[in-house]
Protein backbone atom coordinates (compact mmCIF):
# COMPACT_ATOMS: atom_id res chain seq x y z
CA UNK A 1 0.00 0.00 0.00
CA UNK A 2 3.06 2.37 0.60
CA UNK A 3 4.12 2.14 -2.74
CA UNK A 4 0.53 2.80 -3.80
CA UNK A 5 0.96 5.92 -1.70
CA UNK A 6 4.83 7.14 -3.15
CA UNK A 7 3.93 6.35 -6.53
CA UNK A 8 0.81 9.01 -6.35
CA UNK A 9 2.64 11.53 -4.87
CA UNK A 10 5.02 11.07 -7.81
CA UNK A 11 2.56 11.41 -9.69
CA UNK A 12 1.25 14.42 -8.28
CA UNK A 13 4.79 15.87 -7.92
CA UNK A 14 5.17 15.38 -11.97
CA UNK A 15 1.99 17.67 -12.60
CA UNK A 16 3.38 20.05 -14.90
CA UNK A 17 4.77 17.18 -16.88
CA UNK A 18 1.63 15.80 -17.72
CA UNK A 19 -0.52 19.59 -18.15
CA UNK A 20 2.72 19.68 -20.65
CA UNK A 21 2.65 16.49 -22.64
CA UNK A 22 -0.96 17.18 -22.89
CA UNK A 23 -1.14 20.80 -24.48
CA UNK A 24 1.57 19.62 -27.22
CA UNK A 25 -0.34 16.60 -28.08
CA UNK A 26 -3.60 18.82 -28.21
CA UNK A 27 -1.91 20.96 -30.13
CA UNK A 28 0.12 18.56 -32.27
CA UNK A 29 -3.16 16.44 -33.72
CA UNK A 30 -5.00 19.43 -34.55
CA UNK A 31 -2.44 21.78 -36.22
CA UNK A 32 -2.17 21.60 -39.86
CA UNK A 33 -5.61 20.78 -40.22
CA UNK A 34 -8.10 23.50 -41.50
CA UNK A 35 -11.11 23.26 -39.22
CA UNK A 36 -8.07 22.71 -36.16
CA UNK A 37 -9.66 22.48 -32.87
CA UNK A 38 -13.20 21.80 -34.58
CA UNK A 39 -12.70 18.05 -35.16
CA UNK A 40 -12.64 17.50 -31.45
CA UNK A 41 -16.51 18.54 -31.69
CA UNK A 42 -17.14 17.51 -35.59
CA UNK A 43 -15.74 13.62 -34.92
CA UNK A 44 -18.27 12.74 -32.53
CA UNK A 45 -20.88 14.09 -34.57
CA UNK A 46 -20.08 12.33 -37.82
CA UNK A 47 -19.91 9.52 -35.75
CA UNK A 48 -23.36 9.88 -34.44
CA UNK A 49 -24.45 10.73 -37.94
CA UNK A 50 -23.46 7.32 -39.32
CA UNK A 51 -25.89 5.31 -36.58
CA UNK A 52 -28.34 7.50 -36.91
CA UNK A 53 -28.83 7.21 -40.63
CA UNK A 54 -28.08 3.46 -39.88
CA UNK A 55 -31.02 3.53 -37.13
CA UNK A 56 -33.43 5.67 -37.52
CA UNK A 57 -33.03 6.33 -41.45
CA UNK A 58 -32.82 2.83 -42.92
CA UNK A 59 -34.14 0.67 -39.90
CA UNK A 60 -36.79 3.40 -38.89
CA UNK A 61 -36.02 2.37 -35.27
CA UNK A 62 -35.25 4.56 -32.18
CA UNK A 63 -37.50 7.23 -31.84
CA UNK A 64 -37.65 10.42 -31.89
CA UNK A 65 -35.03 10.87 -29.22
CA UNK A 66 -32.47 8.65 -30.45
CA UNK A 67 -29.90 10.80 -31.85
CA UNK A 68 -29.57 12.27 -28.28
CA UNK A 69 -29.74 8.86 -26.37
CA UNK A 70 -27.32 7.79 -28.92
CA UNK A 71 -25.27 11.28 -28.28
CA UNK A 72 -25.25 10.59 -24.11
CA UNK A 73 -23.57 7.08 -24.24
CA UNK A 74 -21.12 7.34 -27.41
CA UNK A 75 -19.26 10.79 -26.24
CA UNK A 76 -18.15 8.34 -23.18
CA UNK A 77 -17.67 5.55 -24.97
CA UNK A 78 -15.32 7.74 -27.40
CA UNK A 79 -13.33 8.83 -24.24
CA UNK A 80 -12.81 5.36 -23.04
CA UNK A 81 -12.31 3.78 -26.37
CA UNK A 82 -9.71 6.36 -26.91
CA UNK A 83 -8.07 5.74 -23.52
CA UNK A 84 -7.48 2.16 -23.57
CA UNK A 85 -6.25 1.84 -26.99
CA UNK A 86 -3.81 4.67 -26.84
CA UNK A 87 -2.87 3.48 -23.48
CA UNK A 88 -1.90 0.26 -24.99
CA UNK A 89 1.60 1.96 -26.71
CA UNK A 90 2.02 4.64 -24.93
CA UNK A 91 5.45 3.19 -23.41
CA UNK A 92 6.32 2.26 -26.65
CA UNK A 93 5.80 4.94 -27.97
CA UNK A 94 7.58 7.22 -25.06
CA UNK A 95 10.56 5.01 -25.07
CA UNK A 96 13.16 7.50 -25.57
CA UNK A 97 12.07 9.90 -22.66
CA UNK A 98 11.37 6.86 -20.65
CA UNK A 99 14.56 5.73 -21.04
CA UNK A 100 16.10 9.13 -20.27
CA UNK A 101 14.16 10.44 -17.39
CA UNK A 102 13.34 9.14 -13.70
CA UNK A 103 9.36 9.53 -13.82
CA UNK A 104 6.34 7.30 -12.68
CA UNK A 105 5.49 5.45 -15.43
CA UNK A 106 1.92 6.00 -14.67
CA UNK A 107 2.03 9.18 -15.93
CA UNK A 108 1.73 8.29 -19.65
CA UNK A 109 -1.53 5.97 -19.47
CA UNK A 110 -2.89 8.64 -17.20
CA UNK A 111 -2.00 11.77 -19.68
CA UNK A 112 -3.76 9.54 -22.51
CA UNK A 113 -7.17 9.55 -20.29
CA UNK A 114 -6.90 12.89 -19.40
CA UNK A 115 -6.39 13.86 -23.23
CA UNK A 116 -9.29 11.68 -24.05
CA UNK A 117 -11.60 13.41 -20.97
CA UNK A 118 -10.90 16.88 -22.85
CA UNK A 119 -12.35 15.77 -26.00
CA UNK A 120 -15.14 14.19 -24.04
CA UNK A 121 -15.69 17.53 -22.31
CA UNK A 122 -15.32 19.23 -25.61
CA UNK A 123 -18.53 17.45 -26.85
CA UNK A 124 -21.10 19.08 -24.31
CA UNK A 125 -20.61 21.90 -26.58
CA UNK A 126 -22.72 20.25 -29.60
CA UNK A 127 -24.63 18.40 -26.78
CA UNK A 128 -26.37 20.84 -25.28
CA UNK A 129 -27.65 22.29 -28.26
CA UNK A 130 -28.79 19.26 -29.72
CA UNK A 131 -30.34 18.36 -26.12
CA UNK A 132 -32.60 21.50 -26.68
CA UNK A 133 -33.81 20.48 -29.81
CA UNK A 134 -34.42 16.80 -29.53
CA UNK A 135 -36.90 18.00 -26.37
CA UNK A 136 -34.16 16.43 -23.65
CA UNK A 137 -36.31 16.42 -20.12
CA UNK A 138 -33.74 18.81 -18.03
CA UNK A 139 -34.17 18.31 -14.06
CA UNK A 140 -32.53 18.59 -10.99
CA UNK A 141 -30.80 14.96 -11.83
CA UNK A 142 -28.92 16.82 -14.06
CA UNK A 143 -26.26 17.48 -10.95
CA UNK A 144 -25.45 14.11 -10.47
CA UNK A 145 -23.49 14.13 -14.27
CA UNK A 146 -20.36 15.74 -12.46
CA UNK A 147 -20.30 12.17 -9.99
CA UNK A 148 -21.26 10.16 -13.62
CA UNK A 149 -18.04 11.31 -15.42
CA UNK A 150 -15.31 11.22 -12.25
CA UNK A 151 -16.89 7.41 -11.89
CA UNK A 152 -15.89 6.98 -15.45
CA UNK A 153 -12.71 8.42 -14.89
CA UNK A 154 -11.93 6.00 -12.35
CA UNK A 155 -12.73 3.16 -14.60
CA UNK A 156 -11.36 4.45 -17.71
CA UNK A 157 -7.92 5.37 -15.43
CA UNK A 158 -7.97 1.71 -14.11
CA UNK A 159 -8.14 -0.03 -17.33
CA UNK A 160 -5.90 1.81 -19.50
CA UNK A 161 -3.32 1.53 -16.23
CA UNK A 162 -3.85 -2.35 -16.61
CA UNK A 163 -3.70 -2.18 -20.51
CA UNK A 164 -0.43 -0.37 -20.66
CA UNK A 165 1.52 -2.90 -18.60
CA UNK A 166 0.17 -5.51 -20.18
CA UNK A 167 0.40 -4.23 -24.22
CA UNK A 168 4.25 -4.56 -23.43
CA UNK A 169 4.16 -8.05 -22.34
CA UNK A 170 2.25 -9.47 -25.38
CA UNK A 171 2.38 -7.35 -28.23
CA UNK A 172 -0.80 -8.91 -30.22
CA UNK A 173 -3.28 -7.32 -27.72
CA UNK A 174 -3.55 -4.47 -29.91
CA UNK A 175 -5.35 -6.71 -32.29
CA UNK A 176 -7.44 -8.67 -29.98
CA UNK A 177 -8.73 -5.38 -28.22
CA UNK A 178 -9.78 -3.99 -31.72
CA UNK A 179 -12.05 -6.82 -32.11
CA UNK A 180 -13.07 -7.08 -27.87
CA UNK A 181 -13.88 -3.37 -27.61
CA UNK A 182 -16.37 -3.55 -30.42
CA UNK A 183 -18.25 -5.92 -29.34
CA UNK A 184 -17.92 -4.63 -26.07
CA UNK A 185 -20.23 -1.36 -27.96
CA UNK A 186 -22.54 -3.56 -28.78
CA UNK A 187 -23.02 -5.69 -25.89
CA UNK A 188 -23.84 -2.23 -24.42
CA UNK A 189 -27.10 -0.30 -24.40
CA UNK A 190 -25.48 2.48 -26.63
CA UNK A 191 -27.87 1.95 -29.57
CA UNK A 192 -30.56 0.41 -27.59
CA UNK A 193 -32.32 0.94 -24.69
CA UNK A 194 -31.94 -1.45 -21.55
CA UNK A 195 -35.24 -2.25 -21.68
CA UNK A 196 -33.96 -4.63 -24.78
CA UNK A 197 -33.04 -7.03 -21.80
CA UNK A 198 -35.32 -9.93 -21.22
CA UNK A 199 -36.30 -9.14 -17.90
CA UNK A 200 -34.98 -12.44 -16.27
CA UNK A 201 -31.21 -11.62 -17.24
CA UNK A 202 -30.93 -7.77 -16.65
CA UNK A 203 -29.29 -8.65 -13.10
CA UNK A 204 -26.61 -10.25 -14.60
CA UNK A 205 -26.14 -8.28 -17.79
CA UNK A 206 -25.90 -4.87 -15.28
CA UNK A 207 -23.51 -6.73 -13.13
CA UNK A 208 -21.57 -8.39 -16.30
CA UNK A 209 -20.83 -5.02 -18.42
CA UNK A 210 -20.30 -1.82 -16.08
CA UNK A 211 -21.10 0.05 -19.37
CA UNK A 212 -24.71 -0.85 -18.80
CA UNK A 213 -25.03 1.59 -16.56
CA UNK A 214 -22.78 4.02 -16.84
CA UNK A 215 -24.59 4.29 -20.82
CA UNK A 216 -28.03 4.37 -18.72
CA UNK A 217 -26.84 6.99 -16.29
CA UNK A 218 -25.62 8.66 -18.78
CA UNK A 219 -28.96 8.42 -21.03
CA UNK A 220 -30.95 9.08 -17.71
CA UNK A 221 -29.75 11.80 -16.22
CA UNK A 222 -28.90 14.13 -19.63
CA UNK A 223 -32.71 12.94 -21.53
CA UNK A 224 -34.78 11.27 -18.98
CA UNK A 225 -34.45 13.74 -15.97
CA UNK A 226 -33.79 10.68 -13.81
CA UNK A 227 -31.33 10.01 -11.43
CA UNK A 228 -28.45 7.66 -12.39
CA UNK A 229 -28.77 3.72 -12.50
CA UNK A 230 -28.03 2.35 -9.21
CA UNK A 231 -25.75 -0.20 -10.33
CA UNK A 232 -23.35 2.91 -11.30
CA UNK A 233 -22.23 1.83 -7.50
CA UNK A 234 -20.47 -1.16 -8.70
CA UNK A 235 -18.73 0.31 -11.52
CA UNK A 236 -17.43 2.45 -9.17
CA UNK A 237 -16.01 0.20 -6.93
CA UNK A 238 -14.97 -1.73 -10.00
CA UNK A 239 -13.14 1.25 -11.31
CA UNK A 240 -11.18 1.40 -7.80
CA UNK A 241 -10.35 -1.98 -7.61
CA UNK A 242 -8.73 -1.77 -11.17
CA UNK A 243 -6.98 1.59 -10.76
CA UNK A 244 -5.39 -0.24 -7.35
CA UNK A 245 -4.30 -3.43 -9.97
CA UNK A 246 -3.30 -1.12 -12.58
CA UNK A 247 -1.38 0.95 -9.98
CA UNK A 248 0.56 -1.91 -8.89
CA UNK A 249 1.04 -3.80 -11.76
CA UNK A 250 2.79 -0.64 -13.25
CA UNK A 251 5.17 0.17 -10.13
CA UNK A 252 5.73 -3.98 -10.69
CA UNK A 253 6.81 -4.00 -13.77
CA UNK A 254 8.96 -0.81 -14.05
CA UNK A 255 11.74 -2.25 -14.86
CA UNK A 256 11.12 -4.76 -16.98
CA UNK A 257 9.22 -1.95 -19.13
CA UNK A 258 12.16 -0.10 -18.60
CA UNK A 259 14.13 -2.48 -20.39
CA UNK A 260 12.06 -4.40 -22.93
CA UNK A 261 10.52 -1.20 -24.55
CA UNK B 1 33.52 16.51 1.90
CA UNK B 2 30.01 15.57 1.77
CA UNK B 3 29.24 11.73 -0.08
CA UNK B 4 26.86 12.41 -2.77
CA UNK B 5 26.93 9.19 -4.50
CA UNK B 6 27.74 6.11 -2.99
CA UNK B 7 27.13 2.97 -4.88
CA UNK B 8 28.04 -0.14 -3.45
CA UNK B 9 28.40 -3.49 -5.72
CA UNK B 10 25.87 -2.61 -8.42
CA UNK B 11 24.44 -4.71 -10.77
CA UNK B 12 21.92 -4.87 -13.53
CA UNK B 13 20.45 -7.35 -15.51
CA UNK B 14 18.50 -8.30 -18.88
CA UNK B 15 16.58 -11.13 -19.95
CA UNK B 16 18.76 -12.71 -23.26
CA UNK B 17 16.04 -14.13 -24.58
CA UNK B 18 13.13 -11.55 -26.72
CA UNK B 19 11.03 -10.64 -23.37
CA UNK B 20 8.29 -8.87 -25.34
CA UNK B 21 5.84 -11.78 -26.56
CA UNK B 22 3.18 -12.60 -28.45
CA UNK B 23 0.48 -15.01 -26.98
CA UNK B 24 1.86 -17.84 -29.22
CA UNK B 25 5.69 -17.60 -27.84
CA UNK B 26 3.97 -16.44 -24.03
CA UNK B 27 2.39 -19.79 -24.05
CA UNK B 28 4.95 -21.86 -25.58
CA UNK B 29 7.48 -20.52 -22.83
CA UNK B 30 5.28 -21.62 -20.03
CA UNK B 31 4.66 -24.64 -20.94
CA UNK B 32 8.32 -25.57 -21.51
CA UNK B 33 9.08 -23.66 -18.16
CA UNK B 34 12.33 -22.59 -20.00
CA UNK B 35 14.30 -21.03 -17.50
CA UNK B 36 15.38 -17.66 -18.28
CA UNK B 37 18.99 -16.41 -19.23
CA UNK B 38 19.77 -13.04 -18.00
CA UNK B 39 23.15 -11.39 -18.32
CA UNK B 40 24.62 -8.64 -16.58
CA UNK B 41 25.34 -5.44 -18.23
CA UNK B 42 27.02 -4.56 -15.22
CA UNK B 43 27.94 -6.74 -12.21
CA UNK B 44 29.81 -5.54 -8.59
CA UNK B 45 30.77 -2.31 -9.93
CA UNK B 46 31.45 0.04 -6.23
CA UNK B 47 32.55 3.77 -6.39
CA UNK B 48 31.72 6.75 -4.32
CA UNK B 49 31.63 10.71 -5.34
CA UNK B 50 31.71 13.48 -2.98
CA UNK B 51 30.35 17.18 -4.00
CA UNK B 52 32.36 18.85 -6.61
CA UNK B 53 34.18 15.76 -7.95
CA UNK B 54 34.20 15.13 -11.27
CA UNK B 55 33.77 11.26 -12.03
CA UNK B 56 35.39 10.43 -15.74
CA UNK B 57 33.92 6.80 -16.24
CA UNK B 58 36.25 4.92 -19.12
CA UNK B 59 35.83 1.48 -20.78
CA UNK B 60 35.45 0.04 -24.44
CA UNK B 61 32.15 -0.02 -26.20
CA UNK B 62 29.40 -1.99 -24.38
CA UNK B 63 31.31 -1.86 -21.44
CA UNK B 64 27.99 -0.59 -19.50
CA UNK B 65 29.21 2.79 -19.23
CA UNK B 66 25.64 4.30 -20.22
CA UNK B 67 23.94 1.55 -18.38
CA UNK B 68 26.02 2.71 -15.47
CA UNK B 69 24.65 6.77 -16.02
CA UNK B 70 21.40 5.25 -16.11
CA UNK B 71 21.49 3.92 -12.61
CA UNK B 72 22.93 7.47 -11.09
CA UNK B 73 20.05 8.84 -12.72
CA UNK B 74 17.18 6.52 -11.39
CA UNK B 75 16.18 5.02 -14.79
CA UNK B 76 17.09 1.59 -13.78
CA UNK B 77 17.35 0.52 -10.60
CA UNK B 78 19.99 -1.93 -9.06
CA UNK B 79 19.28 -5.32 -9.25
CA UNK B 80 22.13 -6.47 -6.78
CA UNK B 81 23.33 -3.83 -4.92
CA UNK B 82 22.43 -0.67 -3.65
CA UNK B 83 23.34 3.02 -4.47
CA UNK B 84 22.38 6.00 -2.31
CA UNK B 85 22.06 9.43 -4.00
CA UNK B 86 22.35 12.63 -1.85
CA UNK B 87 20.59 14.74 -4.50
CA UNK B 88 18.80 15.13 -7.56
CA UNK B 89 20.81 14.30 -10.82
CA UNK B 90 19.82 15.98 -14.04
CA UNK B 91 18.13 14.09 -16.51
CA UNK B 92 20.08 12.39 -19.48
CA UNK B 93 17.88 13.84 -22.31
CA UNK B 94 19.77 13.80 -25.42
CA UNK B 95 19.51 17.08 -27.08
CA UNK B 96 16.59 17.40 -28.49
CA UNK B 97 14.33 13.99 -27.03
CA UNK B 98 11.09 15.05 -25.78
CA UNK B 99 10.87 17.93 -28.99
CA UNK B 100 7.41 17.91 -29.89
CA UNK B 101 7.46 18.79 -33.87
CA UNK B 102 4.14 20.62 -34.21
CA UNK B 103 4.52 23.24 -31.08
CA UNK B 104 7.33 25.85 -31.41
CA UNK B 105 10.32 26.22 -30.11
CA UNK B 106 9.15 28.03 -26.88
CA UNK B 107 6.59 25.60 -26.22
CA UNK B 108 9.22 22.84 -26.06
CA UNK B 109 11.50 24.92 -23.96
CA UNK B 110 8.55 24.42 -21.01
CA UNK B 111 7.86 20.83 -22.02
CA UNK B 112 12.11 19.69 -22.14
CA UNK B 113 12.05 21.87 -18.51
CA UNK B 114 9.08 20.23 -16.93
CA UNK B 115 10.78 17.04 -18.74
CA UNK B 116 14.31 17.61 -17.06
CA UNK B 117 12.13 17.51 -13.63
CA UNK B 118 12.04 22.18 -13.11
CA UNK B 119 9.16 24.02 -12.05
CA UNK B 120 7.61 26.33 -14.80
CA UNK B 121 8.53 28.88 -12.15
CA UNK B 122 12.26 28.04 -13.10
CA UNK B 123 11.97 27.28 -16.21
CA UNK B 124 9.92 31.12 -16.84
CA UNK B 125 13.30 32.40 -14.92
CA UNK B 126 15.53 31.32 -17.29
CA UNK B 127 13.72 31.14 -20.63
CA UNK B 128 15.32 34.61 -21.98
CA UNK B 129 18.81 33.48 -21.19
CA UNK B 130 18.47 29.91 -22.61
CA UNK B 131 16.75 31.80 -26.19
CA UNK B 132 19.41 34.18 -26.54
CA UNK B 133 22.17 31.50 -26.04
CA UNK B 134 19.90 28.85 -28.48
CA UNK B 135 20.40 32.28 -31.14
CA UNK B 136 17.28 31.34 -32.61
CA UNK B 137 15.80 34.69 -32.52
CA UNK B 138 12.44 35.07 -34.21
CA UNK B 139 12.74 31.51 -34.88
CA UNK B 140 11.88 30.27 -31.44
CA UNK B 141 8.18 30.89 -32.29
CA UNK B 142 8.06 28.52 -35.38
CA UNK B 143 7.24 25.38 -34.90
CA UNK B 144 10.37 23.03 -34.22
CA UNK B 145 9.65 20.87 -37.38
CA UNK B 146 10.66 23.61 -39.28
CA UNK B 147 14.26 23.97 -37.85
CA UNK B 148 17.38 22.49 -39.35
CA UNK B 149 19.19 20.07 -37.31
CA UNK B 150 21.76 22.73 -36.02
CA UNK B 151 18.66 24.76 -35.06
CA UNK B 152 17.33 22.06 -33.12
CA UNK B 153 20.67 20.59 -31.58
CA UNK B 154 21.25 24.12 -30.30
CA UNK B 155 17.84 24.91 -28.52
CA UNK B 156 18.58 21.76 -26.52
CA UNK B 157 22.08 22.25 -25.64
CA UNK B 158 20.91 25.58 -24.41
CA UNK B 159 18.13 24.08 -22.54
CA UNK B 160 20.48 21.28 -21.10
CA UNK B 161 23.13 23.72 -20.39
CA UNK B 162 20.56 26.15 -18.29
CA UNK B 163 18.53 23.95 -16.37
CA UNK B 164 21.17 21.96 -14.30
CA UNK B 165 20.51 20.07 -11.20
CA UNK B 166 23.41 19.87 -8.64
CA UNK B 167 24.64 16.59 -9.96
CA UNK B 168 25.53 16.10 -13.95
CA UNK B 169 25.49 13.54 -15.92
CA UNK B 170 27.46 13.61 -19.17
CA UNK B 171 27.29 11.17 -21.93
CA UNK B 172 30.48 12.32 -23.86
CA UNK B 173 31.48 15.93 -23.77
CA UNK B 174 30.17 17.03 -27.32
CA UNK B 175 30.50 20.49 -28.38
CA UNK B 176 27.33 21.31 -31.28
CA UNK B 177 26.07 23.27 -34.20
CA UNK B 178 28.53 24.84 -36.62
CA UNK B 179 32.19 26.31 -35.41
CA UNK B 180 31.18 29.26 -34.01
CA UNK B 181 28.51 27.65 -31.63
CA UNK B 182 30.59 25.02 -31.16
CA UNK B 183 33.36 26.91 -29.36
CA UNK B 184 30.42 28.46 -27.23
CA UNK B 185 29.00 25.10 -25.96
CA UNK B 186 31.98 23.58 -25.54
CA UNK B 187 32.96 26.69 -22.63
CA UNK B 188 29.82 26.76 -21.38
CA UNK B 189 30.10 23.24 -20.62
CA UNK B 190 33.63 23.76 -19.30
CA UNK B 191 32.06 26.45 -17.07
CA UNK B 192 29.34 23.57 -15.92
CA UNK B 193 31.66 20.95 -14.90
CA UNK B 194 34.03 22.78 -13.51
CA UNK B 195 31.22 24.31 -11.21
CA UNK B 196 32.61 23.24 -7.55
CA UNK B 197 29.31 23.06 -6.35
CA UNK B 198 28.50 20.79 -8.59
CA UNK B 199 29.24 16.81 -8.61
CA UNK B 200 30.00 15.14 -12.35
CA UNK B 201 30.04 11.57 -14.08
CA UNK B 202 31.21 12.11 -17.43
CA UNK B 203 30.96 8.86 -19.51
CA UNK B 204 33.36 9.24 -22.67
CA UNK B 205 35.19 7.47 -25.36
CA UNK B 206 37.69 10.52 -25.92
CA UNK B 207 40.28 10.04 -23.38
CA UNK B 208 41.47 13.99 -23.72
CA UNK B 209 38.04 15.03 -22.54
CA UNK B 210 38.46 12.82 -19.86
CA UNK B 211 42.26 13.84 -18.68
CA UNK B 212 40.73 17.12 -18.94
CA UNK B 213 37.87 17.22 -16.31
CA UNK B 214 38.10 14.30 -14.97
CA UNK B 215 39.87 14.49 -11.36
CA UNK B 216 38.93 10.92 -10.79
CA UNK B 217 38.43 8.03 -12.84
CA UNK B 218 36.46 4.51 -12.44
CA UNK B 219 37.33 1.98 -15.37
CA UNK B 220 34.59 -0.62 -16.50
CA UNK B 221 35.15 -3.45 -19.03
CA UNK B 222 32.97 -5.76 -20.04
CA UNK B 223 30.63 -4.94 -17.41
CA UNK B 224 33.27 -5.72 -14.74
CA UNK B 225 34.69 -2.91 -12.11
CA UNK B 226 38.59 -2.16 -13.05
CA UNK B 227 39.83 0.61 -11.36
CA UNK B 228 38.67 3.10 -10.06
CA UNK B 229 41.86 5.98 -8.82
CA UNK B 230 43.15 9.58 -9.63
CA UNK B 231 42.97 10.13 -13.38
CA UNK B 232 46.25 9.73 -14.52
CA UNK B 233 46.73 6.79 -12.99
CA UNK B 234 43.88 4.76 -14.82
CA UNK B 235 44.12 6.14 -18.17
CA UNK B 236 47.84 5.15 -17.52
CA UNK B 237 46.53 1.69 -16.91
CA UNK B 238 44.19 1.74 -18.88
CA UNK B 239 46.41 2.56 -22.02
CA UNK B 240 48.94 0.04 -21.17
CA UNK B 241 46.21 -2.65 -21.02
Amino acid sequence: MSEIVKEIKSIYKNRALIKYMISAELKGNYKGTVLGFLWMILDPLFMMLVYVILVSVIFQRGGPQFPILLFSALIGWRWFLQSSTNSLKTYISNRNLIQSINVPLAIFPISKVLLSMITFLASFIPLIPLLLIFDANFSIHLLWLPLIIIVQLIFTLGVSLILSVAGIFFTDLQNIMNFVLKLWFYFSPALYAISLIPEKYINYYMVVNPFASLFNSYKNVLVYGKAPNEYLILFAIEGLIFVFIGLKWVIKSRSFIVKNI
Amino acid sequence: MSLIIDAKNIGINFSASKSRSSFKSFLKNFLKKKNKKRFWALRNVTFQVSRGEILGVIGANGSGKSTLLKVVGGIFRPDEGEIKINGTPSALLSLGTGFKPEISGYENVFLNGVMLGFSEKEIRANISEIIEFSELGDFINQPVKNYSSGMKARLGFSIAAHLTKEIMLIDEVLGVGDKEFKLKSQNKMRELIEDKTRTVIIVSHNLESIREYATKVLWIHKSKFMMLDETNKVLDAYLNE
